[in-house]
């Protein structure tokens, strides 16, 4: 039963494939967006330090795809809620979620380009969390997990 | 005051209160085989914590004139407990169930205080099974999202 609860949005992109016109006012930025946008950032800056640093591209490489991974159910329900699917791309998800995505935090090093990650993650962990309380009860889970993800990150990290 | 609570939040509640006691048990019998003073000591910690938990969610549903569903004497793990590795990777199956019913309490309730208890229980339980997973040599550690079903 409360797995339901949970699967009930979904049938909100039946009707919003039907949407139509555009609205003529601005709309309502998403408060999900700067998640969004932090997740991707991560993503791409990990992704260039798995290339940058060869010896630890491993680690750098689970780092990218589990903010990739964020960044992807974010921008599925950011589309949802805007009434359009993300489900058009035929771009693999890894792409699209990282797509136009820019580098911040890569370092001339492994240990300083990692910090900055720990330091992003643990930011994005709190902001994150500061939503919990304020977004539609079926977007509690998806931003609880998040942040959640963020700290299992940070402490298989070691940070 | 009686009543307050919204049924899927106590649903929710009550399937919480089992994946704590399902947690207090498996730590219980994680302590026999887990001896290293490090791992020990963390191990205490999260019985500690869980027990915490518990204690809270009966108080809200008890203070709500709800009867807690009682703690069952033994519970399954998928692989018997036989050394500290096994022991490793059932509290961290146990921390993984935890974060699957903080999730849907957070999806159950519009209390904003409950949700920001059930975050803490949400990320404390996926820091807790990622550091089980990293001493039991489970790779990669980090769990994505932590609180659906598998956990990606």
């Amino acid at each position: 039963m409360l797995r339901a609860l949970v699967a009930i949005p979904a049938l909100g992109l039946l009707a919003a494939a039907c949407t139509s016109q555009p609205t003529t006012t601005t709309p309502e930025p998403d408060p999900l967006a700067p998640l969004l946008t932090a997740a991707r950032t991560d993503a791409a800056t990990a992704q260039a330090a798995a290339t940058a640093f060869p010896g630890y591209a491993a680690t750098f490489g689970v780092v990218a795809a589990l903010r990739a991974t964020h960044a992807t159910a974010l921008a599925t329900e950011i589309a949802r809620a805007a009434g359009t699917t993300s489900s058009t791309p035929a771009t693999p998800a890894s792409t699209t979620a990282t797509s136009g995505a820019t580098s911040a935090g890569l370092a001339s090093t492994e240990s300083a380009t990692m910090s900055n990650l720990i330091s992003r993650l643990r930011t994005a962990q709190s902001q994150a969390g500061t939503l919990v309380p304020t977004v539609p009860s079926y977007r509690a889970g998806l931003v609880g997990s998040v942040s959640a993800g963020c700290a299992s990150m940070v402490e298989a990290l070691g940070g | 005051m009686s009543g307050q609570l919204a049924s899927n939040t106590i649903s929710a509640l009550q399937n919480a209160l089992t994946a704590e006691y399902a947690a207090i048990w498996v730590y219980g019998v994680g302590t026999a085989f887990v001896q290293t003073s490090t791992y020990a000591n963390y191990l205490s910690a999260g019985l500690t914590e869980h027990v915490a938990r518990r204690d809270a969610i009966e108080k809200l549903l008890s203070g709500d004139g709800v009867t807690p569903q009682p703690a069952q004497p033994a519970y399954l793990t998928p692989q018997p407990v036989t050394n500290s590795s096994s022991a490793m990777t059932a509290m961290a199956l146990a921390e993984s169930e935890a974060e699957v019913a903080w999730r849907a309490v957070l999806e159950n309730t519009d209390d904003a205080s409950l949700r920001v208890t059930g975050l803490g229980a949400l990320v404390d339980s996926a820091v807790r099974q990622t550091r089980w997973r990293r001493w039991s040599g489970q790779s990669p550690a980090s769990i994505p999202m932590p609180g659906l079903p598998t956990g990606t």
